[in-house]
């Protein structure tokens, strides 16, 4: 999988899932939307988007086991598009981990 | 690597927000510790797990109760081994009296020998991570956090926990239902089935004895509700200002479409759960003596396939109904009822 090229009309949202739990408030859902970045954070979200493809998985969840979602929505060719990808809690980069928790977003300064 | 942070919007951020400086510390924590360990290995080796199988002993559990000591890595340090005296660690205590209880429960009920049904060793880690706020079956062993301690205490508490994780186990080598959407919300009420039929079990109550709620031992008496989830009520079990409300409905006409929680797997069953408890109070007595008959004979059924929906798995509860106490027995009008009462449809 390929990142696609990703407009200034871009969000990101990024939630954590599953769980024996499944309480509404434990996903903490997080959405930034592009719009209010700078080419620098842009960059940096692309990136632990970029690491989570080769993590991702359609399977994820069973048993109990809490994974994130990843969901970009974005404009290819004048319509609306997405990505959906779900990360095992136990394979999540830790970039993906910091920018749910924290929102903080890894920078190359 | 430096990091920017900035504050982006949120959606549904509760915890965080209005978590106390505690919940927040805990949470940095966790996020600190994980840092600074390597990726997890993953779950023991099969032949690790083949190795302790040798010592199969039908009608008694094989029980290894592991510490994580708050990291993240499986299985652990070994702390309580079959026969081992109590460890005076609550948590590795409570996990191998509740898989043993769970064990006791299969084999005097089912006759099952463990998960698998060929001795499978009880393999429990406990301690795992920092606030850990969850439990699951992870494919080999099963798992507890010790909780945030401000809305959840630790996973072991709660004997119906224990034996809902083990029985996600004893799906994936019988019924296989799939993590996903109807059959993946059958594996979830399953779960919840067996869970606190083991409870009742341990107990010595009726049907109409028990309180039919699930991790009612697991929230702290900050949170404004009685239990994670409630068979016999679903969609009442809390309504917290940081936990938010139990989403569950108890009824197709409220049966919630999602792309979240792989179809809303932890949601929908709130109406099969139903359909067991009413099942189950018509009936009266033991309600694993016939209600649970019938939904184990189902999950075990090579009919049932692994992507059942609801309807197709309300089928096979009335053939095994049948089959067990006839055709025209009160099981399979009790069945009827309650299938019908939560709005599935028999085919
Ligand atoms: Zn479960």
């Amino acid at each position: 999988m390929k990142m696609p090229a990703l407009g200034p009309e871009t969000s990101l949202r990024v939630s954590r899932q599953g769980g024996f739990v499944a309480a509404p408030s434990l996903a903490r859902t997080r959405q930034i939307e592009f719009a209010d970045c700078d080419a620098e954070q842009r960059r940096g979200l692309c990136s632990v988007v970029e690491r989570c493809l080769p993590v991702a998985s359609k399977k994820v969840g069973a048993g109990d086991q809490r994974f994130f979602r990843v969901e970009l929505h974005y404009r290819r060719e004048d319509t609306d598009a997405e990505l959906i990808l779900q990360i095992a809690e136990d394979r999540a980069p830790q970039e993906l981990m910091q920018l749910w928790q924290n929102g903080a977003i890894p920078g190359d300064s | 690597m430096p990091i920017h942070t900035f504050i982006p919007p949120y959606i549904l951020d509760r915890i965080i927000d209005r978590g106390s400086p505690y919940q927040r510390g805990c949470a940095q924590q966790t996020l600190h510790h994980v840092q600074s360990l390597p990726p997890n290995p993953g779950p023991p080796r099969p032949t690790a797990i083949a190795e302790l199988g040798e010592l199969r002993t039908p009608g008694h559990a094989q029980r290894r109760i592991h510490d994580a000591e708050q990291q993240m890595q499986l299985p652990g340090n070994l702390r309580r081994r079959e026969g081992q005296p109590a460890s005076g660690d609550a948590a590795v205590d409570e996990a191998y009296d509740a898989l043993g209880a769970t064990y006791t429960f299969f084999w005097q009920v089912f006759q099952r020998d463990s998960i698998d049904d060929l001795g499978m060793p009880l393999i429990g880690t406990v301690h795992y991570g920092q606030g850990y706020e969850n439990a699951f079956w992870n494919g080999e062993q099963m798992v507890f956090g010790d909780g945030d301690g401000e809305l959840f205490q630790r996973f072991t508490r709660s004997l119906d926990v224990v034996a809902h994780e083990l029985t996600h186990g004893l799906i994936e080598s019988e019924a296989g239902l799939v993590y996903f959407n109807q059959p993946g919300a059958l594996n979830e009420s399953v779960s919840d089935v067996f869970g606190v039929l083991t409870k009742q079990h341990a107990l010595g109550q009726t049907a109409a004895e028990a309180d039919w709620l699930v991790g009612a031992e697991l929230l702290t008496d900050k949170v404004n509700g009685v239990a994670l989830r409630s068979m016999a009520n679903p969609g009442t079990a809390y309504d917290d200002p940081l936990l938010g409300r139990d989403p569950q409905p108890a009824h197709m006409r409220d049966f919630i479409e999602t792309r979240d929680d792989n179809g809303g797997v932890h949601l929908n069953s709130g109406i099969p759960n139903r359909a067991f408890y009413l099942a189950a109070m018509a009936l009266g007595g033991y309600a694993w003596e016939q209600a649970g008959r019938i939904w184990y004979a189902t999950i075990c059924d090579p009919q049932l396939p692994n992507d059942a929906d609801f309807a197709t798995f309300a089928g096979v509860t009335l053939n095994h109904a049948a089959q067990l106490f006839g055709r025209q027995s009160p099981q399979v009008q009790a069945l009827y009822e309650a299938w019908t009462s939560v709005g599935v449809a028999l085919r």
